[in-house]
């Protein structure tokens, strides 16, 4: 139980804290209004009765008094009732003394130990302006009661009775207002810690973010220049080896020399993957309106020059996507790229691009009748360095597919694989940001490059 | 015959045998200079500005990543010093947008990344001195 001075003090708060009153009450304070009158009747009317009833035979129950107790208490209880309004508890007795006069109450002598502890707390409780309030209308009460003619004239004690069932009422109101402030700026508080809480670990979060991508960036910036200068030197130094002294190093060196020179190579590939996934990774989408049939036929011609079996790229008119331009080429590098790839050895290519209905959504696609892979390894597909094929099939870094779930991630879009081994794979992409959901079988643990991922899933 | 001379400021000693063969193959220059940092490409050029009747560089070809002075604060010494209009190229490891933005924002001429395939090298480096080099004409001191 907190201290009576916290509890004034609280009271006070409450009083002299501008309310604001609704302008037009609503169906809940006018319950609560209601409900507050109803407990507020039930409370006295039986206290103050069973006293009066010992008192004074033949007693008559004081209605208008209870009315007015019942609205001290409700107008509080509401919340209609702040420091300016509890002026208006000075003018309730004298509507009080209106009714006694008027004969609707029986206006009686009111002088029990307990309305008088009552009204003692509830003046403990109330502001001082409340104070000013309930004394003016007193003297104003007892200044009336001199006016009334005789017959109807009150005594001071039954005025006050009538002012002490008010201040009882209001001073009820007070207290549960007092209980609801308290349990509302617990609440409160409560609420401000959490929110807190949650700003600070956004903060923490944040920062961890920007030294993620500091990390990310500088470690790329070492991919790109630290690393790759002893690359160049084991590839230009093993090239100069090889033409300038090849005949010297006979068959077998030859030999070891050119997996030496394989594998720079293949590294330096690698290291390019790496950088072009982690710059998609960091990439601001800028959206504009881009037609992927353009793009693909471009990039259908580069692949035609490389070779192979002639594939028949099979396209729509124009495919309008609304998405970041360049991610949209390292897409469709990639995704046709792949294609390619793994139909080169059909007998007839053919690869097609174009858009679908797929679950009432509208995705477009890279299909091709190529190697095709087994469904049940689709969930390691667009994972960075995972791959379905043996190099000596379909040589390659496992990073092109990653690349492209990113880029499709980027946008807050979807993507998925429909595929068959030996009757082709069809890539589903969608790059509108409704929605987002990771690709099937993807979960939170990646890959390998986890620790270097700075967004978070979608969904 | 006008002497065709190229600077190329290299920290990498190795980069540095990989260009002096790519320009021997291309056969662009006829005398090339090589300084290690960039602050001794910068004396370089103070050297030559001081000697009257001195060979100026048809083209400058500077490394990113260099100690002392890096490739974009040479850059950017050559074209405040009034030392020239001279073609700065920018050779280097890097494929990073932002290095790539701030070398053409310093006043780059070119940014050729260097591939790591020697085929590519010498290619690269023979693309950009048949352009410098033959088909652009260099500043008129």
């Amino acid at each position: 139980m907190p201290r009576p001075s916290a509890d004034a003090s609280r009271v006070l708060d409450v009083l002299l804290e501008p309310r604001a009153r609704p302008s037009a009450p609503n169906n809940r304070a006018t319950a609560r209004l209601l409900a507050g009158c109803l407990l507020a009747l039930l409370i006295f009317f039986g206290c103050y009765d069973s006293y009066m009833a010992t008192a004074h035979p033949g007693y008559t129950p004081p209605w208008g008094g209870y009315l007015l107790l019942a609205t001290g208490y409700g107008l509080v209880r509401a919340g209609y009732f702040s420091a300016a309004a509890w002026l208006t508890v000075g003018t309730i007795p004298t509507v009080a003394f209106l009714l006694v006069v008027l004969g609707i109450s029986g206006a009686p002598t009111v002088t029990t130990s307990l309305p008088v502890l009552a009204v003692l707390l509830g003046t403990l409780l109330l502001s001082a302006r409340a104070i000013i309030g309930i004394t003016v209308g007193s003297v104003l009460a007892v200044w009336l009661t001199t006016v009334v003619p005789t017959p109807h004239r009150l005594t001071v004690g039954e005025v006050s009775g009538s002012l002490l069932i008010v201040g009882l009422g209001g001073a009820l109101g007070a207290l549960s207002v007092t209980h609801r402030t308290r349990l509302e700026r617990d609440r409160r508080a409560a609420l401000l810690t959490q929110a807190q809480e949650l700003e600070r670990r956004v903060q923490e979060r944040t920062e961890e973010l920007a030294q993620t991508v500091r990390e990310l960036e500088s470690f790329s910036y070492t991919v790109s220049h630290d690393l790759r200068a002893p690359l160049r030197a084991i590839e230009g130094f093993a090239t100069i080896l090889e033409e300038d002294h090849g005949e010297k190093l006979g068959a077998e060196g030859r030999e070891t020399l050119s997996v030496v020179l394989g594998s720079a190579r293949r590294m330096s590939v690698l290291i390019d993957g790496l950088l072009r996934l982690s710059r998609v990774a960091r990439a601001q989408v800028q959206r504009d309106e881009v037609d992927l049939v353009p793009l693909a036929r471009n990039i259908a011609r580069t692949l035609e020059v490389a070779g192979g079996t002639p594939t028949d790229f099979v396209m729509p008119d124009a495919l309008v996507v609304h998405a970041d331009p360049s991610l949209v080429a390292t897409i469709m590098e990639n995704l046709l790229g792949n294609a390619h790839k793994f139909s080169r050895g059909s007998r007839e290519p053919r690869i097609e691009l174009g858009s679908t209905l797929k679950d009432g959504e509208r995705y477009c696609f890279v299909k091709d009748n190529g190697a095709g892979f087994d469904m049940a390894h689709s969930a390691r597909l667009f994972r960075p360095f995972e791959r379905l094929h043996r190099q000596e099939e379909f040589p390659g870094t496992g990073i092109g597919l990653a690349t492209v779930w990113r880029a499709v991630e980027r946008h807050g879009g979807h993507l998925f694989a429909e595929a068959e081994p030996g009757h082709g794979a069809t890539i589903y992409f969608r790059l509108d940001a409704r929605g987002a959901a990771p690709p099937p079988g993807v979960t939170a643990r990646e890959g390998r490059l986890e620790g270097l991922r700075v967004t978070s899933r979608p969904g | 015959m006008i002497t065709r001379r190229l600077l190329v400021a290299e920290d990498d000693p190795n980069d540095r045998v990989l260009i002096r063969r790519a320009l021997a193959r291309a056969a662009l220059a006829d005398r090339v200079d090589f300084v290690t940092d960039g602050q001794e490409a910068v004396d370089f050029l103070e050297g030559l500005a001081k000697t009257p009747g001195r060979e100026w560089p048809v083209v400058v070809v500077l490394d990113l990543k260099m100690p002392r002075l890096d490739g974009l604060e040479v850059l950017a010494w050559i074209r405040r010093s009034g030392h020239g209009a001279v073609p700065v190229v920018l050779l280097t490891s890097s494929s990073e947008p932002s290095d790539i933005r701030r070398a053409y924002a310093a006043g780059a001429n070119a940014f050729v990344v260097k591939p790591s395939a020697l085929d590519a090298f010498t290619h690269a480096v023979s693309e950009l001195g048949s352009f410098w080099v033959n088909t652009n004409a260099p500043p008129v001191r």
